[in-house]
């Protein structure tokens, strides 16, 4: 089996899927759910062939362009399959709830497989070349999905997505450039090594001067944009609001993460010390994000927004935990332990935000449907009447997205608190609020949409109907597996977490 | 009940001297603060809310004072009676036909008969009347610890006070509800067996359970330490015990007579003003809007969550917002010098020499009109100027 390149296959396996669904059709949706199904399986066996000890398996290494530096080097380690698992699942996601597209819909899951393919790149590749180009490639069907299926205003919503986005990557090519010329390496595996031993930054004080946090910073800021982190998350309420329902949930539950996985990947291990001299303004940012997100979501009025500001809330958790993390602790067993604590959590955060943010934007879409496009909290009242299966089942996911013990939200959000309170714990303090105040958001939210006197129009609104239930019962059930077992997961990523604070040097 | 893990939670972080005087304060001036509100409230299962509330405070102020154990008696005391007096209120609503409010009651002590008998067991042993009742040795423990406390006696004092008001509450309850004449809807009839045998379990503990924390003999002290407790009637031998047991068995009785002076057997009719508005109007109406805390509450931390919220989204449209914006225009600008530059200066000049050659090949072309003659013509001119040169050029 471990001959197979499935890093290889995973990646390929949805351009092929989108080749296919290009000249198909109305049947491009079938294809794309195959191909969807397919590509989920092989996460999953890529989630079981992970080295034990939790280092980076699966490699294939081959040279592409040797005079440059340019490798095809592939591998993941337990935050990378998890990244390819959260992918699949999500894309499966949005390609089930995108089944009122009739709009070309063969060029629409063309698109949605590719961003797939985006994402699966993304998140294997080791060299920055190679990366690089899945992460810029990546944005290029997401842009097309706002352009050409979103809401009223998606034209300036999706350039302004593209050219921030943009920005924020050719600060971190400039970076990557200047670090290649100074090491005469992309790969992120040997980069880390030339840091952890201080060979990194003696070569680019000798080639370029010093200039070292001048990169840090350009590699922050290409990943800030992305998470996004305040005061760059501007383009992601228009971008998360005009898109289509199920392109949303793309966007919030797979490449959101990008920026997560690649502060991980590559701005800790190559950057840490700088990124450690910086810690507090970073970590005034990620508490700011995740007030300001939880507030600022209090008051939208429109469904959408409220969770596209909540979704800014409880990416700030992981970049609060990543930042903590940064801190050099000499040894200390009990900050060791509640840095991996806070790791681990962080790593369950990304995923259990992408499986319940793409839930309640798939729900957030049948109501849309159901209700001729409306959505606005005011516009609903005791929908728990007419429809009370989908009351219970968003009501579950909401609940998730509150971070309810017994559900995935919680065990991501306790551990980052757990980890980050003996780190900073002012951060940890100040950032509790944005949990109370989330709290207060969502049951606003059940309260205005699915208790109260039944407006007239929507006493015959339609409930779940046999095909929805059966497409969402596997994600209602994966959030309470994950809320009462969540050992499944944190037994292969611990290892991981373990392996990369053992290589990581502040 | 929930207050067993808090308070297990306390017990084991504390230890430390400040902690545990702020957790005193607190408990004791809660056990008033919630009494209070008590006073004047008019649905039944809410008086006991804001008793229960009450209660909590004298078990914090229990376990600053006297530690795990005597908080903790408390604890168990209360979780009977109280559930007593719930299930008892259940079974008063039951029986009134689903009235919640104590001024639509009156005069159920003869058709409910059973609850009656053991609401007051309940109401007795909450209020601490004197040796039959659990709650007069779980309380009195607390209000000994408080009395021995080294740091201030205010504690004491307010404890007191609340044991004052507690008898008050719930004789003008038990008042309202089961003396003087029925004034609510129908016919009130006592609940089914179902209801009313548990209620004669808990009232035989809430009043048995007094038996395990009795200072001649301490068990239930003696269980959470740990240690075996022999039975002395010497553990009475104490005067000052002895003088805080009047003490307090004074203070209840002050309550329950002030009670029944102001309320028992009167009567009124609902819409009647209440006997202590009657008696001093602004306490009342004080009282009777809890203080006014959830008002305190609207106007400060519920005001400031949607103000900040406003905020937020303020900073985000405006601040952020047009940060972008800016950045924005003066790309744009750029764009725009650029393509003006463009299109005046380089342009202009490429313009011009595209048009000089034009104009050029325009005289050109006016020749070249394909006509035989023309081109002899010129062709002779030609020669005639080519031989003009050589003349010229090869004279000596």
């Amino acid at each position: 089996m471990n001959s197979l390149p499935l890093l290889t296959i995973i990646t390929v396996l949805p351009v092929i899927g989108a080749a296919i669904s290009l000249f198909t059709g109305r049947h491009s949706r079938g294809v794309a759910q195959v191909t969807g199904i397919a590509c989920l399986l092989l996460s999953l066996v890529i989630w079981m062939h992970l080295p034990a000890d939790g280092s980076i398996g699966l490699q294939e290494l081959h040279q592409w362009v040797p005079s440059l530096g340019v490798q095809y080097h592939l591998g993941v380690d337990g935050l990378g399959a998890l990244m390819l698992i959260l992918s699949a699942l999500v894309s499966l996601m949005s390609i089930d709830a995108a089944h009122r597209v009739h709009h070309e819909p063969g060029l629409f899951f063309a698109l949605v497989l590719l961003l797939e393919a985006g994402l699966f790149g993304t998140f294997t590749a080791l060299n920055f070349f190679h990366w690089f180009i899945f992460w810029e490639l990546s944005l290029i069907p997401a842009f097309f999905l706002i352009k050409l299926w979103g809401g009223p205003k998606r034209g300036p919503a999706a350039t302004q997505f593209f050219v921030y986005t943009m920005v924020g990557s050719v600060a971190l090519l400039l970076s990557f450039l200047a670090v290649y010329h100074a090491t005469g390496s992309m790969d992120f595996i040997q980069l880390a090594a030339m840091a952890t031993n201080g060979t990194l930054q003696n070569r680019v004080l000798a080639s370029l001067g010093p200039v070292m946090m001048w990169l840090a910073v350009g590699v922050l800021a290409g990943f800030a944009v992305k998470v996004p982190l305040a005061p760059f998350h501007t383009w992601l309420p228009a971008a998360y609001s005009e898109a289509p329902s199920p392109v949303t949930m793309l966007l919030t539950g797979g490449m959101s993460k990008m920026g997560v996985y690649g502060l991980l990947r590559i701005a800790l291990p190559i950057f840490g010390p700088q990124i450690a001299a910086i810690r507090t303004p970073l970590l005034v940012l990620a508490v700011l994000t995740i007030i300001m997100g939880a507030w600022a979501a209090a008051a939208q009025k429109d469904l959408k927004r409220i969770f596209a500001y909540s979704s800014v809330n409880h990416l700030g958790y992981c970049l609060l935990g990543i930042f903590a993390i940064a801190v050099h602790t000499g040894g200390n067993v009990s900050d060791s332990v509640s840095q991996a604590a806070a790791l681990n959590g962080v790593i369950l955060q990304m995923f259990n935000h992408g499986l319940t943010a793409a839930a309640l934007f798939w729900f957030i879409s049948m109501i849309q449907f159901r209700s001729g496009g409306l959505r606005g909290i005011d516009s609903f009242g005791g929908l728990r009447k007419p429809a009370p299966v989908f009351a219970g089942l968003m009501g579950i996911a909401l609940f998730s997205s509150l971070g309810l013990p017994g559900l995935n939200g919680f065990v991501g959000e306790f551990l980052i608190f757990r980890g980050v309170f003996p780190l900073s714990w002012v951060a940890a303090a100040v950032s509790v609020l944005g949990l109370l105040v989330t709290a207060a958001v969502i049951l606003t939210v059940i309260l205005k949409v699915f208790t109260g006197p039944v407006p007239e129009r929507w006493a015959t609104f339609p409930d779940l109907h046999g095909g929805e239930r059966l497409g969402l019962a596997p994600v209602i059930g994966l959030i309470f597996l994950l809320g009462l077992v969540p050992q499944i997961v944190i037994e292969r990523v611990n290892p991981t977490v373990q392996y990369l604070l053992a290589h990581w040097r502040f | 009940m929930s207050a067993g893990a808090i308070m297990r939670h306390v017990a084991s972080a504390s230890g430390s001297t400040p902690a545990l005087t702020v957790i005193t304060w607190v408990g004791a001036s809660t056990a008033v603060f919630a009494a209070l509100i008590a006073v004047a409230q008019n649905d039944i299962k809410r008086i006991l809310a804001y008793s229960t509330v009450s209660q909590l405070g004298y078990m914090m102020a229990g376990l600053g004072v006297g530690g795990v154990a005597v908080g903790m008696f408390h604890l168990i005391t209360h979780a009977f009676f109280k559930a007593l007096l719930f299930m008892g209120a259940g079974s008063v609503i039951h029986g009134a036909h689903e009235e919640q409010d104590i001024r639509r009651m009156g005069g159920l002590s003869g058709p409910m008969r059973i609850t009656f008998v053991t609401y007051v067991i309940g109401m007795l042993a909450l209020c601490g009347f004197p040796l039959f009742f659990s709650g007069f040795w779980s309380k009195d423990a607390i209000i000994e610890s408080a009395s021995e406390w080294g740091i201030s006696h205010g504690p004491f004092f307010l404890l007191l006070f609340g044991a004052l008001l507690t008898a008050f509450y719930m004789t003008r309850q038990v008042s309202y509800v089961f003396f003087g004449e029925y004034r609510g809807h129908g016919h009130a009839h006592e609940s089914p067996r179902v209801m009313t045998t548990p209620l004669a379990i808990l009232a035989f503990f809430a009043v048995a359970l007094g038996a395990l924390g009795t200072p001649a003999w301490p068990w239930f002290r003696g269980f959470i330490d740990n240690t075996a407790v022999p039975f002395r009637m010497a553990g009475f031998n104490e005067p000052a015990l002895l003088v805080l047991m009047l003490i307090s068995s004074l203070v209840v009785f002050a309550g329950l007579g002030l009670g029944w002076w102001l309320y028992g057997n009167k009567s009124p009719r609902p819409e009647e003003p209440d006997a202590l508005q009657k008696a001093i109007p602004p306490v009342w109406t004080v009282l009777a809007n809890r203080l006014y805390i959830d008002e305190l509450y609207g106007a400060t931390v519920i005001a400031f969550y949607y103000w900040w919220a406003k905020v937020a989204d303020w900073i985000d449209r405006e601040i952020w917002g047009d940060m972008v914006a800016t950045i924005t225009l003066l790309f744009q600008g750029w764009a725009r010098l650029n393509r003006f530059l463009d299109a005046t200066m380089v342009d202009g000049a490429f313009d011009k020499g595209c048009e000089e050659i034009y104009n050029g090949g325009g005289v050109l072309a006016r020749i070249q009109n394909g006509r035989g003659q023309i081109y002899l013509r010129l062709l002779a001119l030609g020669v005639v100027i080519l031989a003009a040169i050589l003349i010229w050029s090869g004279r000596p």
